[in-house]
């Protein structure tokens, strides 16, 4: 037994609202279907449905460890470290009370008195020392880019991020080859460093900060950044970096006309899709809300002629697919049994493909338990099954 | 092998908690009843499986704590006495849905949430809806009998209950009503013999755990509206909800609200800062129509009509400003996230007759001046018969939770002096309980009968206290 002190300074923050939570347990089960929750958390579902895996039940941890309760700091990590940080039990909380905060920064105290656990503490060791969370060789970092040229003097710099330079290199190859269609000059770096948004989540936070600035100094000065993954925008924004969500510059596109698509006779298009929204782009806790993400990427699809079949109640609400806050790394049948659930709804519904803007979920869905349907990022879709011509076509 | 583990046994395997970081979560609900410590947390998928752990229990001599959401104002799943936690959120099935019979049969983790889902596609409804709704279990509600909305159609929970299947503490299974006649099923609440439906309706755990609950089902109705009416003073208006009441002119009313001088102060103020504070009704009551549109019509008019003999007036600002939105858009949530916005709050829940509700709300005035260290309020419910009242106490728990504990406790018994019933008793109520003799010693005699060894939720309704 390792005895808590009652340091944990990083939660003194929260000590409010770790006295204020009513334990309503909206944040272990709800069904609301006006304001779209059909469920909430995909821990207690996929992982262990004790309560100690729940927004209350960090909090509780919290406040048990700030009033000096002696708890087992390492079955404490476990379940720290089980958690998706995925946002929703904060985004239904009805009293704005903050889990999701809570349990990164009881991560941010576990991992600095050296209790991460093993597969947390690998992943930190990957992106020091490759860049890339999953431990492949920095030095295939811009494979995706094999055959296309950066632009010499670009006016956009394209951050693809570690999911997709290496889980999904289609994915990021579609955009820079969109968006130069679409007539930006788009340049990107030759090695990868990473934001730093992997380690954020695990609690790493000094080294998550390090990482952000040793990127962000090696920024070339460019009018626009452009980022694929919604871990890195969010990681990015939390900083005030001023940075594009590629998803965003296609719907601009779409709408301005500057991005002109037709279906492919060769490939044609699925008429009903799925998708698959980005926790990070689209829950509140994350930052990004504004950007309407679902919207846009609902929008982009309707643009091009996919009708989407709705498997979630609604896009704010949906559960994470197992892919962020380390789940896939950390608990990886757990995240398979999440994204198995994604998977088979969309095959419920009709759908011929599943598609997200993230390609972190679509990376970790493509990999996903009896995937009977294809998964798509967003523009490795489009590539696929779209001509496409821009405004000097 | 201890006796954790040996029940622990019973489950499959990540079924049991026992390390302290698990068993957290399940120390309290939303009360201000000290929370307990339980030595294991098991959360069956089954109703066999929770036979087998309440015939273990009570073998090993543990205490049994049965547990839905945990969202009750009452304490009656905080484990004052240690032992064992029953977490039936895993039960969670709806198993029928007869709309010949009129009649929904679910197991008791189902949220209320979850079962208004379902029913909406068979145009059914129920008639009782606590306002932690899409989190709250119908197993916990009915269990420790939450006050739902309360409802001038449906009167109270324990109302809409058809039967129950309940687990007892030696591990054998009863049904009640209809049902407890072999493939009978759950039709009629009131056969056979004496009501043993209504014996663990508000128990909260003491005498067995439900593990099935038929619940009568509603056609959804084709029109709603809400509206609000205001009274100069409290007499008045416990004049009118009374006559109201005796001349059963709410069968299309399926919700209505009581709201203190202070309550439509705030509400109306709040929307229009300029308005007179010295004219505003120092009552108001806001109804929840559904039914027939011409039904309903017809209804609004006579109760309207009847409330102009009481001085009532509409008030459609209210209903513009608040309560419209509260019914519509805020349908589960509405009073709970509005009490516990800023602070956590200590609610006691009581009945009373109609014409009591003056001595209740004068009393919550007076507690408000006598303690101006919280935040107080309170809140009536207008049922069939009688009312229910609430009152609500806003804390700060981290610098007044000593306090708040005993000026709440002391609340209780002026309560029960002013002719105030408790109402989810759980372990809030408790002392009150005990006091009320002779209903108290039949209780402790149906205890000894059900539960001889004592297991099932000690501490509760002042039953068993270890």
């Amino acid at each position: 037994m390792i005895s808590a002190d009652t340091a944990f300074a990083r939660l003194r923050p929260y000590e409010h609202a770790l006295y204020h939570c009513a334990t309503c347990n909206y944040c272990v089960s709800a069904v609301w279907p006006q304001r779209g929750i059909d469920g909430v958390c995909a821990t207690l579902r996929s992982h262990s449905p004790a309560a100690s895996h729940s927004g209350k039940g960090y909090l509780a941890t919290a406040r048990a460890l700030l009033e000096g309760e002696a708890l087992d700091l390492t079955t404490v990590a476990e379940r720290a470290y089980a958690c998706t940080t995925c946002g929703n039990c904060e985004s239904v909380c009805p009293i704005g009370m903050p889990p999701t905060a809570v349990v990164k920064a009881l991560r941010t105290e576990l991992a600095e008195r050296g209790l991460a656990p093993a597969a947390a503490m690998a992943v930190r060791e990957h992106v020091l020392t490759r860049q890339n969370p999953w431990g492949a060789a920095a030095a295939h970092a811009a494979d995706w880019s094999l055959g296309l040229s950066p632009h010499p003097q670009p006016n956009l710099w394209l951050l693809p991020g570690c999911a997709a330079a290496q889980r999904h290199p289609a994915e990021v190859r579609a955009a820079a080859q969109l968006l130069g269609v679409i007539g930006f000059d788009v340049g990107w770096p030759e090695h990868g460093i990473c934001c730093g948004a992997p380690l954020a989540a695990l609690g790493f936070a000094h080294d998550a900060d390090r990482q952000r600035t040793a990127l962000t100094a090696s920024l070339p000065a460019t009018p626009m950044l452009a980022l694929l993954g919604g871990e890195c925008l969010a990681h990015l924004h939390a900083d005030g970096q001023p940075a594009q969500s590629v998803l965003q510059l296609l719907h601009t596109a779409l709408h301005d006309d500057r991005l002109a698509v037709a279906p492919r006779g060769d490939a044609p298009p699925p008429s009903v899709v799925a998708v698959q929204d980005s926790c990070h782009l689209s829950k509140p806790h994350h930052g990004l809300a504004d950007l309407d993400a679902p919207r846009l990427l609902r929008e982009v699809l309707a643009a091009l002629g996919c009708q989407v079949t709705e498997t979630a109640a609604a896009p704010r609400h949906a559960l994470c697919c197992g892919a962020a806050g380390g789940m896939a790394q950390l608990h990886p049948a757990s995240a398979r049994r999440m994204a198995a659930e994604h998977l088979g709804a969309a095959d419920r519904h009709g759908a011929a493909a599943l598609i997200s803007a993230s390609p972190l979920c679509a990376s970790h869905l493509a990999d996903g338990i009896g995937a009977r349907l294809p998964v798509y990022g967003i523009c490795e879709f489009i590539a696929a099954h779209f001509a496409v011509a821009g405004p000097d076509a | 092998m201890s006796w954790q583990d040996e029940i622990s046994a019973l489950l499959p395997t990540g079924l049991a908690w026992q390390e302290p970081v698990d068993t957290l979560a399940y120390r309290r609900d939303t009360s201000i009843v000290a929370p307990g410590r339980p030595d294991l947390v098991v959360r069956p998928l089954d109703a066999p499986d929770v036979g087998r752990v309440l015939a273990a229990a009570t073998r090993l001599n543990v205490p049994v704590y049965s547990r839905g959401a945990g969202s009750m104002y009452a304490g009656g799943v905080n484990p004052h006495a240690g032992g064992l936690v029953l977490d039936l959120s895993g039960l969670d099935r709806i198993l029928d849905i007869d709309t010949v019979k009129g009649v929904v049969v679910l197991e008791p983790g189902v949220t209320f949430g979850a079962l208004l889902a379902a029913l909406e596609p068979f145009g059914q409804t129920i008639g009782i809806v606590p306002s932690t709704g899409a989190a709250a279990t119908v197993g916990g509600a009915v269990s420790a009998h939450a006050l739902g909305t309360g409802s001038p159609r449906f009167q109270s929970m324990g109302d809409q209950v058809a039967g129950l299947e309940v687990a007892l503490a030696d591990g054998s299974f009863i049904r009640t009503g209809s049902a407890a006649a072999h493939g009978a099923g759950f039709f009629q609440r009131y056969a056979i013999g004496p009501d043993l439906t209504g014996l663990f309706i508000g128990a909260d755990g003491t005498l067995g755990v439900i593990t099935k609950i038929a619940l009568w089902l509603h056609p959804l109705p084709a029109h709603r509206e809400t509206a609000c009416l205001g009274f100069a003073d409290y007499p008045s208006a416990a004049a009118f909800m009374g006559e109201l009441q005796r001349k059963a002119l709410l069968d299309n009313v399926w919700y209505g609200a009581g709201y203190d001088a202070m309550a439509v102060r705030g509400r109306l103020l709040g929307a229009d800062p300029d308005l007179d504070p010295t004219t505003l009704p120092r009552f108001m009551l806001g109804l929840d129509y559904g039914g027939e549109a011409d039904a309903v019509r017809r209804d609004r008019a006579r109760i309207e009509a009847l409330a102009g003999h009481y001085g009532g007036r509409p008030q459609p600002r209210f209903d513009e400003v608040y309560f419209h939105n509260l019914r519509r858009d805020e349908l589960y949530w509405y009073s709970y996230a509005g009490y516990f916005a800023k602070s956590r709050c200590a609610m006691v829940m009581a009945s009373f007759a109609t014409e009591t509700l003056p001595a209740f709300l004068d009393r919550a005035q007076r507690w408000r001046e006598q303690h101006p260290q919280f935040t107080w309020a309170s809140a009536t419910v207008l049922c069939r018969r009688g009312l229910h009242g609430a009152l609500l106490t806003f804390y700060d728990e981290q610098q007044q939770w000593p306090d708040v504990q005993k000026v709440v406790a002391g609340c209780t018994g002026e309560l029960m002096a002013l002719g105030c019933v408790p109402y989810k008793s759980g372990k809030l109520w408790a002392d009150q309980v005990g006091k009320l003799t002779e209903y108290h010693r039949a209780l402790t005699r149906i205890k000894a009968a059900l539960d001889p060894a004592g297991v099932l939720a000690p501490g509760n309704l002042g039953l068993g206290a270890r």
